[in-house]
């Protein structure tokens, strides 16, 4: 059966640009809440700070948090590209990935070309492209612009195109990174009726995403992420009141800040 | 456990063995691609790169024939040797920025980074194939030897295969870690051209010294005999092999060493 178990999962991300000035860079303290560390290997960012997850087979997980929370460290990590830096994961089920949704796509080459290419660099045989061929021309619904360069292409019609492959190959679990934005309302819908396919075979769906909209179309559960840590984890309706009661907290205190600003620098002249 | 689309499925060892094999025959076919890539937009495309060749051989014979060469078959001596050289050079000069280049796969995909290095190797061996009229040309011109020991070209090829997969590999890390290298690289290049015996000959002197303790002059001559249907020396098969299986070794330590945490200097 499908799964995905998170036991409390840390990902130390390096920080040096890869340049030999990192073995010049002197150390320094940093606060205990700080996301930047010095360690014996050198400075590191807290992407993910002991998580801890379990994904049951058929859900819909939608990850949401502002910039910098984590969200697509936590994806890369289920897609086996980074390591955890300590804690276990275990996971279940052949894994497809839509992090950018033109991965080795050729901008020059035509969108028919573009499918065996980009679907050969994801691991398809070519049976399996033949096979399928028809079905993501027809998912993506270009029209005339198939044959058409795809340098030609708005950013919604790459994406409708990247989304086609990347679900083609009938994956258990499915990753996806904020990339839903250039998508049009036709397009979401028929991107539902997709992943009610996929859930029909208890596969799994982890989304990072912004739009509200997209969550609640496509999502059951909410992963919400700070800080690299687990902060809100249940349904879409509580998990968008929690959202928009901390938004209110926050923009309050941003509007107490800038009102305290103000007064100082009245103060002052 | 985990398991995820790059792991190959396990079960009995020849299956798995298959699984391999097969994927990486989408490597091959996507270097091919790559190399047409390149050219989409040009008029000739890939006819490019033997008309560079062909355009450097021919300035090389034509000014230091008289000077260096010694002997008729000067000309061919250069073209046959700069053949090799470019096609093995080739994995120093985009030994450097072979991983860093493809970051965006390496970020965003699964991917197996040995499978990116048979694409990159596929796709050398395209670009060397299309320059291929070039020593033939020069082989019917100035009359070289096609014989039976041309066939000694097939295993020279499999250790040079051996050897750039292994440079590309090792460059590519140290290329990742340090970008200084990137800078390092085409110095080091432009060097071992010039002290591998390729436009010159190591027959007396120093030129012969510098080629005796140059590994690279005997790569060049494992390619260049067969190609002038003559038999490379021992010595040459000897420090070759050393050096691209040896060389192999140390790629598949580097790659099981690094695989996790090259993504992080992307």
């Amino acid at each position: 059966m499908n799964h995905v178990t998170l036991n409390s999962v840390k990902l130390h991300l390096p920080v040096g640009d890869g340049s030999l000035r990192d073995l010049f860079t002197p150390r320094r303290v940093f606060g205990d809440d700080s996301r930047i560390a010095d360690g014996g290997g050198g400075r590191y960012c807290k992407a993910l700070d002991g998580l801890t997850l379990e994904i049951k087979a058929g859900e819909q997980i939608g990850l949401m948090g502002v910039n910098g929370a984590g969200k697509s460290s936590l994806l890369r990590v289920l897609a086996g590209i980074y390591q955890p830096t300590s804690g276990s994961i275990d996971i279940a089920g052949r894994v497809s990935t839509l992090f950018a949704p033109n991965i080795g796509m050729n901008d020059n080459a035509s969108g028919y070309e573009n499918i065996y290419i980009s679907a050969r660099t994801l691991g398809m045989s070519r049976t399996q492209i033949a096979a399928q061929r028809d079905d993501i021309i027809r998912f993506a619904d270009l029209g005339e612009f198939i044959n058409m360069p795809m340098r030609t292409y708005s950013a919604g019609m790459k994406m409708r195109l990247g989304f086609a492959i990347a679900t083609a190959i009938e994956p258990e679990i499915l990753l996806i990174d904020e990339v839903f934005g250039a998508g049009d309302a036709a397009f979401r819908e028929r991107a539902k009726d997709r992943m009610s396919e996929l859930m029909k075979r208890a596969g799994i769906l982890v989304m990072a995403t912004h739009s509200e909209g997209v969550m609640r179309d496509l999502c059951s559960r909410v992963i919400w992420l700070e800080n690299g840590r687990l902060k809100f984890d249940g349904g879409v309706d509580e998990a968008m009141q929690a959202f928009k009661e901390e938004t209110k907290r926050q923009q309050a205190q941003v509007r107490q800040e800038n009102r305290r600003a103000a007064v100082s620098a009245n103060n002052n002249a | 456990m985990s398991e995820t689309s790059a792991s190959i499925p396990s079960g009995k060892a020849l299956g798995g063995l298959y699984h391999g094999v097969a994927r990486y025959r989408g490597a091959v076919e996507l270097g091919w691609y790559d190399f047409i890539a390149r050219f989409r937009l040009s008029l000739i495309g890939p006819f490019w790169s033997p008309i560079q060749m062909a355009l450097f051989v021919a300035v090389i014979v034509l000014i230091l024939k008289n000077g260096l060469g010694g002997g008729t078959n000067y000309a061919l001596y250069v073209v046959l040797g700069y053949y090799a050289w470019d096609f093995l050079s080739s994995a120093l000069s985009e030994g450097a920025t072979h991983f860093t280049a493809q970051a965006s796969l390496i970020k965003n995909t699964p991917v197996n980074i040995s499978y990116i290095t048979v694409r990159k190797l596929s796709f050398l061996f395209c670009r060397s194939a299309m320059n291929a009229p070039i020593p033939l040309i020069a082989i019917f011109l100035y009359g070289g030897i096609v014989n039976i020991n041309t066939a000694m070209l097939l295993p020279a090829v499999i250790l040079y295969a051996f050897f750039m997969f292994s440079a590309l590999t090792v460059f590519g890390v140290i290329g990742a870690y340090f970008r200084d290298f990137h800078h390092v690289m085409p110095t080091i290049s432009r060097f071992l051209f010039f002290t591998t015996p390729i436009i010159w000959q190591g027959d007396a002197g120093v030129r012969k010294v510098i080629s005796l303790y140059n590994p690279f002059s005997y790569f060049i001559e494992l390619a260049r005999a067969p190609l002038n249907g003559e038999i490379a020396s021992a010595d040459a098969w000897i420090v070759v092999s050393v050096l691209s299986l040896g060389g192999f070794a140390i790629a598949l330590w580097v790659q099981s060493r690094f695989r996790s945490r090259l993504i992080y200097r992307l």
